[in-house]
């Protein structure tokens, strides 16, 4: 494993039932680091999943402007996923399936905090534009 | 199968959408004219379609609930005297005020959808100063939304359940229904007042959801998107119920919190 894996591994460690993740590079749609069940192939649905919501236009306020959705969760019976974007780094978007058991916010803040993370300890200019 | 170009319907109601508040005119269909939509001061005075005079004349029955031949005989008086028939209706005593709203308002969806059924173009004709002076007026995405339930009157009832508990709550919701010929979301109903334009933005940001939810492999009870933290943020929430896919946008952090509630409970 990469030190960079490593590090992604470190981040979402504390984000409760985590199956898989990715982290990739939008509107690319490049895989740049992998955690949990499975390989690259295995996390090409999470890797088109964030490229296809990158690019999503956001619905317009009532004031007329569009602010653009950071992160998103897909509620189902067995998993949860959720899809953060990068504050510092937009074009990077953090994806975690996670095991329905656990609480929606808690997952949530958790997959926030990794993210945050992340970009604190890791030089994501490496895929600056 | 609809074979409607929702795509032109949309485009029609946009275009009258963004007709200045005074002006007055018609939009017509087809370089023979098939039809029209009359605008009067922006808004919608009623929607013709060749064709489909007799269709008034049937809806106006169906409200009125007089005898077809008190009818016959009030529209041979108005033909006589070049009156308006609605209205001279009303003025008889033969019908409501309201039921000759709504079956204008029907009228004018059922002529919508027929005038879309084929791509015509479209081409505006300003009527400056002399209008038309119509007794009711319609939004453009009144019509839509009428024209749409016209053609899918099957999921009325799951719309009517969904979004009967939050009418008058405050909550920006919206009914779509799938036209699977044309692989297209359909606003059919909404609560607050979007505009066409804010509706085919959402349509356009809903849709995106179940394709994700398909890459995915999930058939999620609900999705949910949040812009960032601070002035301006907003969050939406996406689900299908019986067919029918709602998309709700909230603009503070209380609504959402409301509205998640409820869905973490279903799920």
């Amino acid at each position: 494993m990469t030190t960079f894996e490593t590090s992604l591994q470190s981040a979402c460690e504390a984000v409760p039932g985590v199956v898989s993740g990715a982290l990739v590079l939008v509107p690319e749609g490049l895989l740049i680091g992998g955690i949990g069940d499975g390989g690259d192939s295995e996390r090409e649905p999470l890797v088109r999943a964030a490229t296809r919501l990158a690019a999503a236009r956001a619905p317009l306020l009532a004031s007329g402007s569009a602010s653009p959705f950071a992160e998103y969760a897909f509620v189902a019976d067995e998993q949860v996923v959720v899809i953060l974007r990068g504050h510092s780094e937009p074009r990077v978007v953090l994806v975690l399936a996670c095991n329905r058991g656990s609480n929606l916010a808690l997952v949530l803040g958790a997959a926030r905090r990794a993210l945050s993370a992340l970009e604190a300890n890791v030089d994501l200019s490496l895929w600056e534009a | 199968m609809n074979r409607t170009d929702w795509s032109l319907l949309s485009d029609a109601m946009l275009r009258i959408e963004r007709l200045a508040s005074d002006e007055s005119g018609l939009l017509s269909f087809g370089l023979e004219s098939s039809g029209g939509i009359f605008v009067e001061k922006g808004r919608i005075c009623w929607a013709a379609a060749r064709g489909r005079a007799q269709r008034l004349r049937d809806l106006l029955n169906e409200h009125a609930q007089v005898d077809g031949s008190v009818l016959d005989a009030a529209f041979e008086r108005c033909r006589a005297q070049g009156k308006p028939f609605g209205q001279s209706l009303v003025a008889e005593g033969l019908l409501q005020s309201e039921q000759l709203e709504r079956a204008l308002r029907r009228h004018s969806a059922e002529c919508l959808v027929d005038l879309c059924h084929t791509s015509l173009p479209m081409r505006w004709t300003s009527n400056p100063g002399r209008g038309y002076a119509p007794r009711f007026t319609f939004r453009p995405v009144d019509l839509w939304l009428d024209a749409v339930g016209y053609c899918f009157p099957e999921h009325r009832q799951s719309v009517l359940q969904e979004l009967a508990p939050l009418v008058d709550t405050g909550r920006n919701v919206v009914a779509f229904v799938l036209d699977v010929g044309r692989d297209c979301l359909l606003p059919v109903a909404a609560l607050g007042e979007p505009s066409v334009a804010e509706l085919r933005l959402l349509a356009h940001f809903a849709s995106t959801m179940p394709r994700v939810s398909l890459e995915l492999a999930l058939t999620p009870s609900f999705t949910f998107a949040r812009s960032q933290d601070g002035e301006g943020g907003q969050a939406a929430l996406v689900w299908w119920n019986d067919g029918v896919l709602f998309a709700e946008l909230c603009q503070h952090r209380e609504g959402l919190a409301a509205a998640m509630a409820g869905h973490l409970t279903r799920s």
